[in-house]
């Protein structure tokens, strides 16, 4: 298998180590691959710029960070400007709808739009949005198992939120199938 | 000196359960004991200790309310209350159905863990029970894990106030039996550096942890870097062995760290463990095994009775036999220059052989403590020689200059210090060039240079940290080598 990178950027708070964190423990301990996560952060606690890397293999890992993108996960407007210049002419990019206005890509790369903190919002809980873009992407980009991604979730956050978590997961893994279906997404107003 | 408060209160006095002692030749005359006794029960005495003081004696028994006050204000246990009727009380505590030297690690099997944490499992694997460290980017999460998890193991953490007080509780804890570590990056081993060298004179077995970030002084704090590694092996004052692992991956945070115990304990000494912020925040699959299946060295603990050990009395192997505090035997340790028994000798046969020693002991030992790990070495014509992330970050570029036809190889030093210069200087004689990409302005490439001599070209591509060498930097340094040109 071929080595994939993913890069995800955005806010300090949004949970973008988690995601990562979560991605690679799918990958690594329930699909049998290799993966290796780097993260970057500032001094700030919130709202800083922060990212988080993803070096995935069939093999061990060897060079750990992410100089070219495959898959860039954006969840602010600075962090896809930050890093829209390293994603491959092949790769592809998801990023929020809400947050993420101003979007100029190369004409072969894969764009997903994903109205997540709006999804999550309509859960109640805001702070499980970056568990419903790993929905989406779990749907949409071939990295990791469903049911990897599934048991790393219930693995990776605290008891009480399991079951929040895992609906918020499905949601997103639902409005990646709609979108392939080609309706429109439920209750979003676009 | 008049007590605080409403001096129309009387108190009652009652009869002194006890009496005030004073071991009159330990005193040095500070008269703390007599300037804060609350009732100006002490005087100074007319004669003479030992030592030429006016120490203090009891004048006024009467109104002594037995408070205590001077017993704690001394600075040199040369006063104390002793009660009535004292007695040793024994308190026999219920066996415990472990030892908890060994009491297991909670954690076995596969887990996609960071660097750092990694780390922290490695030492409680391999027995470590003592963490005392104060908490520095990209080091914290080691004491972090270790804060939740040492407890649990009836093993003790300790936040310190500083760095400097950190190596010295390990060094402590360490010398009253229990496996000890602590962790930080550049700035706190700055300012550990004066008790790493108090630790290499008492021998005392401990892991330090330096999980380097970008440097001199504050730098880059949630960066990375691999500047501080002549600071392990030259950092305090002084000549003395040292040992330092350099792990690339997290599987080798935990591996070398039990590693790091085990040399520790074999030839005790504070055992370096140079980390750096990429490797330390990075999160990979690590395999935990069993902690019956680890390798672990114990310390090896003297057999001879009270009388005939010698604390710093070595065999052979240049390592003295330990006896931990609490079991029975009574020496003096010290950051002098001693002798066999531990006593300060400030003579220059004794320091001779004492130096000789710390120095030798490592240097006796370099086969079996350097590590290497060596690929398509053999006919190579350039050889990278890396460690810790740098060989990985490296490997682009190898790749590169393979598929450009050189026949590059790949040297990573597991253990930087002692360095391997035996192999180095064997190496050096059949090719053309080495190649040392380090993320630093140039450390260990000195070595190399050291070891190499005029037998062949050593380039050094340095790196000051925060960001990653170039792969074409690195391609462009084997090409120049493979074609014999001089850097």
């Amino acid at each position: 298998m071929e080595e994939q990178r993913v890069k995800i950027a955005g806010f300090g708070g949004q949970g973008i180590i988690l995601m990562a964190y979560i991605l690679g423990k799918a990958v690594s301990i329930y699909d049998g691959k290799f993966s290796a996560m780097t993260e970057a952060y500032g001094p700030e606690s919130r709202g800083g710029a922060c990212s988080s890397q993803l070096v995935i293999s069939g093999t061990e890992v060897n060079y750990p960070l992410v100089d070219k993108a495959d898959v860039l996960i954006a969840l602010s407007q600075e962090g896809y400007d930050t890093f829209k210049g390293i994603v491959d002419e092949g790769g592809t990019v998801f990023y929020e709808t809400d947050l993420v206005k101003n979007v100029r890509h190369h004409a072969k790369t894969k764009v997903f739009d994903i109205p997540c903190t709006r999804l999550a919002e309509e859960m109640g809980k805001k702070i499980v949005a970056n568990i419903v873009m790993l929905g989406f992407i779990t749907a949409k980009a071939k990295i990791a198992s469903k049911e990897a991604m599934l048991r790393a979730i219930k693995e990776s956050v605290p008891e009480k939120f399991i079951a929040l978590n895992v609906s918020a997961f499905e949601k997103g893994y639902a409005h990646a199938l709609e979108r392939t279906a080609g309706k429109k997404p439920k209750g979003v107003v676009k | 000196m008049q007590p605080y408060g409403n001096p129309k209160v009387k108190i009652k006095h009652k009869k002194l359960p006890g009496r005030v002692v004073v071991i009159a030749d330990r005193c040095k005359g500070c008269d703390y004991c007599i300037d804060y006794c609350p009732r100006d029960v002490l005087v100074r005495s007319e004669g003479f200790n030992t030592k030429g003081y006016h120490p203090p004696k009891v004048a006024n028994e009467d109104a002594c309310t037995f408070c205590g006050l001077c017993e704690r204000i001394c600075p040199d246990f040369a006063i104390y209350l002793e009660h009535e009727n004292t007695q040793r009380i024994t308190i026999q505590e219920p066996r415990r159905k472990q030892n908890i030297e060994f009491f297991p690690s909670p954690l076995r099997g596969e887990f996609f863990m960071q660097g750092d944490i990694a780390c922290a499992e490695g030492a409680l694997a391999a027995g470590c029970r003592f963490f005392g460290a104060y908490p520095i980017t990209p080091a914290s999460e080691i004491a972090e894990h270790m804060s939740v998890v040492l407890p649990r193991l009836k093993g003790v953490f300790i936040q310190f106030e500083d760095e400097i007080a950190s190596i010295a509780g390990i060094l402590g804890a360490s010398w009253a039996g229990r496996k000890s570590m602590t962790a930080t990056s550049g700035p706190g081993i700055s300012l550990m550096n004066e008790n790493i060298g108090l630790g290499m004179m008492m021998e005392v077995p401990a892991v330090i942890v330096n999980v380097q970030r970008g440097s001199p002084s504050t730098g880059l704090p949630t960066s990375w870097g691999q500047s501080d590694m002549m600071q392990a092996r030259w950092g305090s004052h002084g000549d003395y062995g040292s040992i330092a692992l350099c792990p690339k991956s997290c599987q080798e945070m935990f591996d070398l760290t039990v590693m790091a115990f085990n040399y520790s304990e074999k030839y005790r000494l504070p055992v370096f463990i140079m980390s750096d912020g990429i490797v330390g925040h990075m999160t990979e699959k690590v395999v935990i095994p069993p902690v019956e299946k680890l390798k672990l060295v114990e310390r090896k603990y003297t057999r001879k009775t009270a009388d005939k050990y010698k604390p710093y009395e070595a065999g052979p192997d240049l390592v003295p036999e330990f006896a931990k505090a609490g079991d029975g035997y009574r020496y003096h340790t010290t950051g002098l220059t001693h002798d066999e028994r531990g006593y300060p000798d400030m003579s220059e046969e004794a320091h001779q052989k004492l130096v000789n020693r710390l120095v030798n002991k490592i240097k006796a030992h370099a086969d079996d403590i350097i590590i290497l790990e060596e690929k398509d070495t053999e006919k190579a014509d350039v050889i990278v020689i890396s460690y810790g992330i740098t060989s990985r970050l490296s490997a682009p570029a190898i790749a590169i200059a393979k598929k450009k036809g050189i026949k590059v190889g790949s040297l990573r030093l597991v253990t930087v210090w002692p360095f391997p210069e035996k192999r180095i200087r064997e190496l050096s004689k059949r090719v053309s060039g080495f190649v040392v990409p380090e993320m630093n302005l140039g450390q260990i490439v000195l070595e190399v240079e050291r070891c190499s001599g005029k037998n062949c070209t050593v380039a050094g591509i340095g790196h000051a940290g925060g960001g990653i060498i170039r792969t074409e930097d690195i391609v462009k340094a084997i090409t120049e080598a493979a074609h014999g040109k001089k850097k």
